[in-house]
């Protein structure tokens, strides 16, 4: 026993912290940036802990670009793209799950292999298609190409999820006259809450952090996410080192939240999807 | 477990509603897009009483690039009633891919600020519309002929209009020099005398140079061939017959320049395969770290904002030898219309309200750009210190470092390929004249002979 204990206080030790102070050092700077200006940004050596800290810049960076629309834009692809993903990979997961139908397997191969194109592939024809429908700067048609390209990574989490519930739970609720989708929604569908919770953050955050196809077919900065709009503090001259810490930080307070809310029942989701 | 085999009546009906479902979206796609425009840009009228939109992008200079502008587009639309601007602005490091989208999505916008290098590229592939028949010779005659000149492509068509001239000259610590009682760095003597004097790691860098992807990596090497070519000398690195000139020993001798200060004489930054000239090296001398940097016309605007105290000096890049004529160049932007605009006639409109005297004179005023318009150089509300006559006067001797018979190459061999032989080079993993004559070898093979 005593012999655990000491190897789990050097495997702390050893391993542990400076596991984790190599993970939260950009975020320890990332901070300290935020409350520097922009010449003790460019100080060299450079400092950890402000000189003259200041929270100008978190006035100053509402000001310089719509920080507040690409919140609510952000917000919006976020919640977008889990919309998405839960209406049509939900059934669809649980159609492959429970039903053996001819081509289910190759199917479900099909899905796999559409991950294995990086988005940037189709980007100009999926371009060219949204420039022909005149659906340039909405933020619908992001969320739903950006979709598109992870629903079939949560169909396969959820077709797992699915497979490891009973169907008999199903067939007694049916027996008391259920029909087949109030038997899911009523029985299933709870039973599956923290792989639908880890699969719905997975998609959000996915949608939080959209880029390509954000910056592809949208130019109106009021309808940019914050992944774009955040750019803008990168010019060709210079670098707004210390505006664009300060945007980055809280764009990602809003998603550790999100993380910190859900935690407990992403974990217990992921894990369960791990072991189907 | 046990999973439920789905019946054949339940198939059929999933199947037909898979199919109405594709069916209707195949029918709603085609025609959504017969309403909307086509891939095909022809030049129409636009209906009357209706007013024609263009779209103006521009890549930002820096951080007020989108409220300036917008004053600009807004008192644009505010002056007639014909046609309305709308901007859009985007990162320079966005930029490319942005447009090379939007252009073969035949979307692209109708005027866009472009760097000369990729108006070469897209000039190549017939992408960028002429404009000596738009704009009229009067309105021309206003511009520095070698601003003009710097976007008229080998077949004689003015295809931009210059937007930013950004000449570059050596900014050195004046107060540094001035108390050790070192000579301004004009020739190279004088740089190797300064950097031995003042270069000091960590506290002071002697001199700052780069060679990395991070930044326009060739820079500094063009510096030193200016050095060695001179303002008297022909500046361009292709002969008479399209030739690469990497080989010839002048080049070979700017080369071994940039080798030699950091191999030789040990005066410059050591992360001079990583650092940026924007990201590393401007900051490093707002920081008072650095003695001597060559970098262009815009510093003067970004110290005064980051280092107002800093005492600093300009001097042209320096040349070999005493006596020799310094010369400089410029790294140009261009405003262009795209030929897929289907209102050619309106962005020239456009075009030349941008380039009124007025809005010229308030673009260089806030970018500290070198002005095009030969007014606006010699107007004393522009001209008002030594900073601004220096750089305008540097334009005598500024050459395109752009200028290339092969602009469908240039981005490959000379920016990728060359750059990265030079980088080798001052690493000291092989000689000048290796990286030279390899790459001259590289770019007159891709450009056929």
């Amino acid at each position: 026993m005593q012999r655990i204990q000491w190897f789990k206080w050097l495997s702390l030790v050893l391993y542990g912290i400076p596991m984790l102070l190599i993970l939260v050092f950009p975020f320890i700077v990332m901070v300290s940036t935020s409350f520097k200006t922009l010449e003790e940004v460019s100080q060299i050596p450079p400092t950890f802990i402000p000189r003259n800290a200041t929270l100008e810049n978190y006035r100053e960076v509402w000001n310089i670009i719509p920080l507040a629309a690409h919140f609510r834009n952000s917000f919006l692809l976020g919640v977008g793209e889990t919309f998405l993903i839960m209406v049509l990979g939900v059934p669809a997961a649980y159609a492959l799950a429970r039903f053996r139908f001819a081509g289910r397997q190759p199917y479900l191969i099909f899905l796999l292999v559409t991950q294995m194109f990086p988005a940037i592939v189709v980007v100009l024809g999926v371009f060219r298609v949204v420039v022909a429908l005149g659906l340039l700067n909405n933020l619908a048609v992001v969320a739903a190409t950006a979709a598109s390209f992870s629903l079939a990574f949560c169909i396969w989490l959820l077709v797992g999820y699915f497979s490891a519930i009973p169907p008999e739970i199903e067939e007694a609720a049916m027996m008391d006259g259920d029909s087949r989708l109030g038997a899911m929604i009523k029985m299933t569908l709870p039973l599956s809450w923290p792989g639908l919770v880890a699969v719905g953050v997975f998609a959000f955050m996915d949608g939080w952090n959209e880029f390509l196809f954000s910056l592809t077919f949208i130019s109106n900065e009021e309808m940019m996410p914050l992944t774009v709009g955040l750019f803008r503090f990168i010019s060709r001259f210079q670098i707004q080192w210390h505006h664009l810490m300060t945007g980055s930080l809280l764009a990602t307070v809003v998603a550790v939240a999100l993380f910190m809310t859900v935690q407990d029942k992403l974990t217990r989701g992921m894990l369960a999807i791990s072991e189907k | 477990m046990k999973a439920q085999k789905m019946n054949r009546r339940e198939m059929l009906r999933l199947m037909a509603l898979t199919g109405a479902g594709l069916a209707t979206a195949a029918y709603v796609a085609p025609v959504a897009a017969s309403q909307s425009h086509t891939f095909e840009a022809p030049n129409v009228a636009p209906p009357s009483a209706e007013k024609v939109s263009l779209r103006l992008m521009v890549m930002d200079y820096d951080e007020n690039m989108k409220p300036d502008t917008q004053a600009v587009v807004d008192a644009f639309n505010a002056s007639q009633d014909e046609i309305e601007l709308k901007l859009e602005v985007v990162s320079w490091g966005q930029g490319h891919d942005i447009l090379v989208t939007q252009i073969s999505g035949g979307h692209p916008p109708d005027l866009c600020n472009v760097s000369a290098q990729w108006l070469g590229e897209w000039d190549a592939i017939g992408e960028v519309l002429p404009l000596d028949d738009l704009l009229s010779k009067e309105f021309l005659a206003n511009f520095q002929p070698s601003s003009i000149k710097a976007f008229t492509n080998k077949k004689g068509q003015l295809v931009g209009m210059p937007y930013f001239l950004d000449p570059r000259a050596m900014f050195y610590r004046k107060d540094l020099f001035d108390a050790k009682g070192l000579n301004p760095p004009e020739t190279w003597d004088d740089v190797i005398a300064a950097g031995k004097a003042l270069h000091n790691p960590p506290d002071m860098i002697g001199y700052g140079q780069t060679f990395s992807a991070k930044s326009d990596a060739l820079d500094y090497w063009w510096y030193a061939w200016f050095g060695v070519i001179g303002g008297d000398g022909n500046l361009s690195i292709w002969k008479e017959d399209g030739r690469s000139r990497l080989a010839e020993p002048e080049a070979i001798e700017a080369t071994q320049w940039c080798v030699d200060l950091t191999q030789k004489y040990k005066i410059t930054n050591e992360d001079y395969t990583t650092a940026g000239r924007d990201e590393e090296l401007q900051p490093l001398f707002y920081a008072g770290k650095l003695s001597m940097l060559i970098t262009g016309c815009w510093f003067p605007t970004l110290l005064k904002k980051n280092a107002p105290d800093l005492v600093y000096g300009l001097t042209m890049p320096p040349v070999k030898k005493a006596g020799m004529k310094p010369a400089t160049g410029f790294w140009p932007d261009a405003m262009i219309i795209f030929k897929q605009t289907k209102y050619p006639k309106h962005a020239a409109k456009v075009l030349e309200f941008l380039f009124n005297k007025e809005n010229r004179l308030a673009f260089a005023k806030q970018r500290g750009v070198i002005p095009e318009r030969i007014d606006v150089g010699m107007d004393p509300e522009y001209a008002v210190s030594d900073i601004e006559k220096f750089f305008v006067k540097s334009l005598e001797t500024a050459h395109n470092v752009y200028e290339t018979p092969w602009p469908e190459t240039y981005y490959q061999t000379l920016q990728l390929g060359f750059e990265v032989e030079v980088a080798r080079a001052v690493a000291g993993e092989i000689t000048a004249e290796e990286a030279c004559k390899t790459s001259a070898a590289m770019i007159d093979a891709a450009n056929g002979f």
